[in-house]
């Protein structure tokens, strides 16, 4: 057998109940976790949060694959993260909840797959359209994110996606290069299209379920605006727009980084009224011409959870709102949507861009 | 019985979160109009600090998971799976107290 095919068994032992499943040599504990339809813990699944922490029975099993994550500061010296670590040997780790099985028929479990870059096309010097052609049916909900590697790079790269494919279409990406960032400096300085690359998913919980049934409020920052579309599509596709409204936030730091105008536009034309967007510019003011030339769209100043925040105050019933991008803007929108427009939490979805 | 003076109560406003050590023990005070509730402070969920939360002196919110708990006595809103530890307070000539025997800590399996 060789070494790449070898497997280790991984005991998944809750307060209660125990569920066994299979580690690949070499594979992250999550992953294999989540790929054999077990609802383990996780928020980025990139190593930055620390929301992936376990206990193993035995440590030395248990192989770390980016020791330095920013996400294992928070571990006691008995844990490890789940997303940035392998195991050796037969070994068994302990959560503090039950482990459930991921059972919804409507969210298969994550898969790994490949995909080639099949498009580039540069909004502006550091934010690129990328459209994947996956070489197996990948289906997700919209505003799901997938993980990315390259050979170029270790670990993975967290991406939402920017539309919601249906088995046999092409995903769309939405990717802000990053100063001195390995995979966005591999993806930005040569033409790469035709280059193969890994994947894994779909994974994340800030998505719309087939049973929403409300408004919905989409407060995203920078490249957070591949989420919103995802979230989008979905809501076009479900016939959301027939009964409910929808508000769109888009928080940018001046004209410049007003992208994807045209796209929102089209949004608005395509739900026939119910959609209203507003793109909020944090360090300059609306020129006037701009406003004029764009009317179906709102141009506001100010942080972008400000802005959304005065007008849903004003909403009787409470939105689904969905949230993403940069950690401090995604803490400020929820703390905003919290304490100022009475939203309980529960009804609140969020991907901290980290 | 070990009560521990904290500060005057005009000294927190409604719903302000602060951390302080009283006998050694990491202690959260949250103004709860009134009074001051006195709780660890640490989530009972993950290890993130409550001082990083929200509060609006009646309801705190963990940034973390967005977990809830009403302040008056530590029980569970929404989501939450577990309720908070408090410590006893009172206000005595305007002056808030704690009562600390032992430090206040969540069972974790990590
Ligand atoms: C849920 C989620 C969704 C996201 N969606 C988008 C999106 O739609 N568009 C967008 O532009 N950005 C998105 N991001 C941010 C994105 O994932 C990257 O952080 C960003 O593109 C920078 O990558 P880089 O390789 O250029 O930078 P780098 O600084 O090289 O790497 C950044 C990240 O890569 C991982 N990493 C780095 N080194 C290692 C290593 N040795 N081993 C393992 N992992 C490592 C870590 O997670 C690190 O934070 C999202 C993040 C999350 C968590
Ligand atoms: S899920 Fe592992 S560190 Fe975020
Ligand atoms: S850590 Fe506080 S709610 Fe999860």
């Amino acid at each position: 057998m060789r070494q790449a095919q070898a497997k280790h068994t991984l005991t998944i032992q809750g307060p209660k109940s125990t569920l066994e499943v299979d580690c690949h040599d070499g594979e992250r504990v999550l992953l294999a976790g989540l790929r054999q339809g077990i609802a383990l813990p996780y928020e980025c699944a990139t190593g930055t949060c620390g929301e992936c922490r376990a206990n193993p029975s035995n440590g030395e099993a248990v192989a770390p694959l980016w020791p330095e994550a920013p996400g294992a500061t928070g571990c006691k010296e008995s844990e490890f993260l789940m997303c940035q670590s392998t195991i050796r040997r037969n070994t068994t780790i302990r959560l503090q909840r039950e482990p459930e099985l991921l059972t919804d028929p409507a969210s298969p479990p994550p898969a790994y797959g490949s995909a080639t870059i099949t498009s580039v096309t540069y909004e502006s010097n550091d934010t690129a359209v990328v459209w994947l052609t996956p070489s197996q049916p990948f289906s997700c909900h919209g505003g799901q994110f997938i993980l990315v590697s390259s050979p170029e790079c270790d670990g993975y790269r967290a991406y939402s996606l920017a539309n919601r494919p249906a088995p046999g279409d092409p995903l769309k990406l939405i990717i802000r290069r990053k100063a001195a960032g390995k995979f966005t400096q591999w993806l930005f300085d040569e033409d790469r299209r035709g280059a193969t690359i890994n994947y894994f998913g779909p994974l994340g919980k800030a998505h719309l379920h087939p049973g929403d049934d409300a408004e919905l409020a989409i407060i995203v920052g920078g490249s957070g605006v591949s989420l919103a579309f995802g979230v989008l599509e979905h809501a076009i596709q479900a016939d959301h727009f027939r009964t409910h409204r929808a508000r769109l936030y888009l928080g940018v730091r001046t004209q410049e980084d007003a992208l994807f105008v045209e796209a929102i536009k089209h949004y608005v034309r395509t739900s026939n009224g119910a959609l209203s967007a507003t793109i909020a510019f944090s360090e300059a003011p609306v020129p006037e011409a701009l406003q004029t030339a764009n009317s179906d769209i709102h141009f506001a100043t100010g942080y972008v959870h400000e802005v959304a925040v005065a007008d849903l105050k004003a909403l009787r019933s409470s939105p689904t709102a969905f949230v993403a991008g940069p950690p401090p803007m995604v803490d400020g929108a929820i703390r905003a949507l919290i304490m100022e427009c009475r939203i309980p939490p529960n009804r609140i979805r969020f991907d901290r861009f980290s | 019985m070990s009560w521990y003076s904290v500060g005057s109560l005009n000294e927190f406003t409604d719903g302000e979160l602060k951390t302080v050590e009283v006998a050694g023990i990491q202690v959260l005070l949250v103004g709860r109009g009134e009074d001051v509730a006195a709780i660890p402070p640490m989530c009972p969920h993950l290890e993130e600090p409550l001082v990083h939360g929200m509060c609006d002196g009646r309801l705190l919110t963990c940034m973390k998971h967005l977990w809830q708990w009403e302040l008056d006595d530590g029980s569970p809103v929404g989501a939450a799976e577990a309720p908070l530890k408090m410590y006893a307070t009172r206000v005595v000539d305007g002056q808030v107290e704690i009562l600390v025997e032992q430090e206040l800590i969540y069972e974790r399996e990590s």
